[in-house]
């Protein structure tokens, strides 16, 4: 059994994207809201709220989220709050849509989407290495 | 590695390339041409030619960045320009391959593939290709496909009369009118127009029947009556074509369907991945001992908009014992099994017999409240009165026919769903929950509804209404080998 972990560069991508989002919406509340207290209210909403999700809540899950990879099946732990533990086999996948960003190999920014009998698990942002390392655990057909 | 057929570069541009390209050509249209008036024609619409450029160029860019691969074991498609989405798909776990060749595709040697697997949520296809002719004979080499002519275990190719007969009994007025709601949908205003140009004769032959009538029929009664004989036969017409030169083949593994004039559709169906078998009839059929062999495999007929999922359009009962098993691999059974008490005939007819009687003071209040159109209100409950009847008759001959059967590696459940008579033969492999309900009414009577699942990409559930417990508890023993005691989920 082999435990991978979400790739922290994807990690810090998404905590500046975040916080760029927030910065761009307080620009926009600041340029196009005529009411000064209003205008305040949401650049200091979007402000707290983009903190508190790129430093607090996304570091937490990025913690979380873990692929347990054995040579039959796969286990994905992840959630914050509520802690969901999802297991599918290799025998049962049908297809895999496998995505890739540009400059994959230093994102990190690499997703694997299993579908299976009745649903599908996503494998979210995973090293280079590692996505090639679970596509050959889940078989010659997908490598 | 292959590319896409070019005519995807359009599909891929945005759809409202249109609103752009028509004001384009009527304004080359409107002005003469002389090199002045282009170039004072070309500066006033120089943001638009650029915009109709730049979505043309993203087309182009996502069809060339779309790539599609078949390798020795699996069918690959990447797609994206930025973010790369690569599907790959084993051929072992194909259920199905359908080759689309549209009217309006076919001058530029285009087909529409779809695959599909056994997984998804969605009826939707797992891979969609717009290929040549050429790439897509290359895929069809590599892929397991059914042999020709003397190869093939079994040929299945109905008369047209039976394309016909099938083509009846299955169209309704429903289905004209979703084609016609669909065409209002896609067709916008154009639609419209033509709509209105064709309603005018359709409300002449009405004013022309109308005053033919020696009964007494309300107008607007005569108009409701054309309207679903008009979208009957549009829905008729629509089978006739989507089913003409029907045509099916059984290899060892492998059974190819084609069917459609206008726009031929071919199957390849992998009988691995046929989840069950599902014999259809409506009271009529039953009657005269005929019936539609379905089947149901992920990509065949699960689409709306395409074939229903049937297999052998219009088969009497004695061709269907001889040939079902030559097609795919099972054999109904005439044993007894399993039969619902008829004691609790209610559970059958409750709903059907409440509507047919709820229709009479419902007429009547109606009546009442709106005095004008009380011949009209007439009409209509005479015209729901039919179908309701029709369904109290339905209902009680399910009660004699529904019946659970389990032999060897089978599971056969028969039952009625609305007006349809299904029969589900299913295999063991596939048979994957079995579902026991039951109400206080049932309770008081010792009996429950049992349902059957199979594997499918919906949720397909076959129920029998009224079983004993008894046979309940002697059917999971059968289906999972345990003596525990079964408890049904109580709904009291």
């Amino acid at each position: 059994m082999k435990i991978y972990h979400a790739d922290r560069t994807a990690l810090n991508i998404l905590k500046f994207a975040i916080v760029a989002v927030s910065a761009l919406l307080d620009v926009l509340s600041y340029e196009f809201i005529p009411f000064h207290k209003l205008m305040l209210f949401i650049c200091i909403l979007c402000t707290v709220l983009g903190c508190v999700i790129a430093f607090i809540y996304i570091p937490m899950w990025f913690t979380q989220l873990q692929y347990h990879v054995s040579p039959e099946y796969i286990t994905k732990k992840s959630g914050v709050f509520f802690k969901v533990e999802q297991t599918v086999k290799f025998s049962s996948i049908q297809y895999l849509n496998i995505i890739t960003s540009p400059f994959s190999k230093i994102t990190g920014l690499n997703f694997i989407i299993l579908n299976v009998y009745g649903g599908k698990m996503l494998l979210l942002f995973l090293r280079h290495s590692d996505s090639r390392e679970i596509l050959k655990y889940i078989g010659d057909d997908y490598c | 590695m292959y590319r896409e057929h070019p005519l995807k570069i359009l599909k891929y541009s945005a759809k409202n390339i249109w609103l752009l390209i028509f004001p384009l050509i009527r304004g080359i249209w409107a002005m003469n041409l002389s090199v002045n008036q282009l170039y004072s024609w070309a500066k006033g619409a120089w943001l638009d030619i650029i915009v109709v450029l730049a979505i043309m160029l993203f087309g182009f860019g996502k069809w060339f960045f779309s790539r599609v691969d078949f390798d020795e074991t699996s069918l690959i498609h990447t797609q994206g320009i930025i973010f790369k989405v690569k599907t790959v798909i084993p051929y072992q776990n194909l259920a199905s391959v359908t080759r689309e060749y549209s009217f309006y595709l076919r001058p530029f040697g285009a087909v529409r593939i779809y695959a599909d697997t056994c997984s998804g949520i969605l009826k939707a296809p797992d891979m969609k290709m717009l290929l040549s002719n050429k790439v897509c004979n290359h895929l069809f080499k590599k892929i397991p496909h059914a042999k020709y002519d003397e190869n093939s275990i079994y040929k299945h190719k109905p008369v047209f009369l039976m394309i016909f007969f099938f083509s009846a009994l299955f169209s309704s007025s429903f289905s004209g009118m979703v084609y016609i709601a669909a065409f209002f949908i896609q067709g916008g205003q154009i639609a419209k127009d033509i709509f209105s140009a064709s309603a005018a004769p359709i409300e002449h032959i009405t004013e022309e029947a109308y005053k033919s009538l020696v009964v007494n029929i309300p107008y607007a009664a005569v108009l409701i009556a054309l309207l679903i004989a008009v979208t009957w036969l549009l829905s008729f017409f629509t089978n006739m074509l989507r089913y003409a030169g029907f045509e099916l083949r059984r290899d060892k593994h492998i059974i190819e369907i084609e069917s459609g004039s206008i726009t031929p559709r071919k199957f390849r169906i992998n009988l691995r991945k046929v989840n069950y078998i599902d014999l259809r009839q409506n009271l009529i059929m039953k009657l005269f001992r005929v019936m539609s062999v379905n089947i149901k495999c992920s990509g065949y007929g699960t689409n709306s908009r395409k074939n229903m999922p049937v297999l052998m359009p219009v088969q009497t009962k004695k061709q269907v014992e001889s040939n079902l098993g030559k097609v795919v691999k099972t054999d109904i059974s005439f044993s007894e099994g399993f039969k619902p008490e008829l004691k609790s005939f209610w559970q059958y007819i409750w709903l059907s017999v409440i509507i047919s009687v709820g229709i009479v003071p419902i007429t009547y209040i109606l009546g009442e409240i709106f005095d004008k159109f009380r011949n009209l209100t007439l009409f209509v409950a005479i015209m729901a009165e039919i179908p309701s009847i029709w369904y109290v008759i339905i209902n009680l001959a399910a009660l004699t026919t529904s019946r659970i059967i389990i032999e060897d590696d089978n599971i056969q459940v028969k039952y009625a769903k609305g007006f349809v008579f299904h029969t589900v033969i299913g295999s063991r492999e596939h048979f994957i929950k079995l579902g026991i309900h039951q109400t206080p009414f049932q309770k008081t009577s010792g009996i429950c509804t049992v349902s059957f699942y199979f594997h499918g990409e919906t949720t397909e559930v076959h129920s029998v209404k009224a079983i004993r417990t008894s046979d309940v508890l002697a059917m999971n023993n059968i289906l999972f080998g345990s003596n525990k005691k079964v408890e049904p989920t109580d709904f009291s």
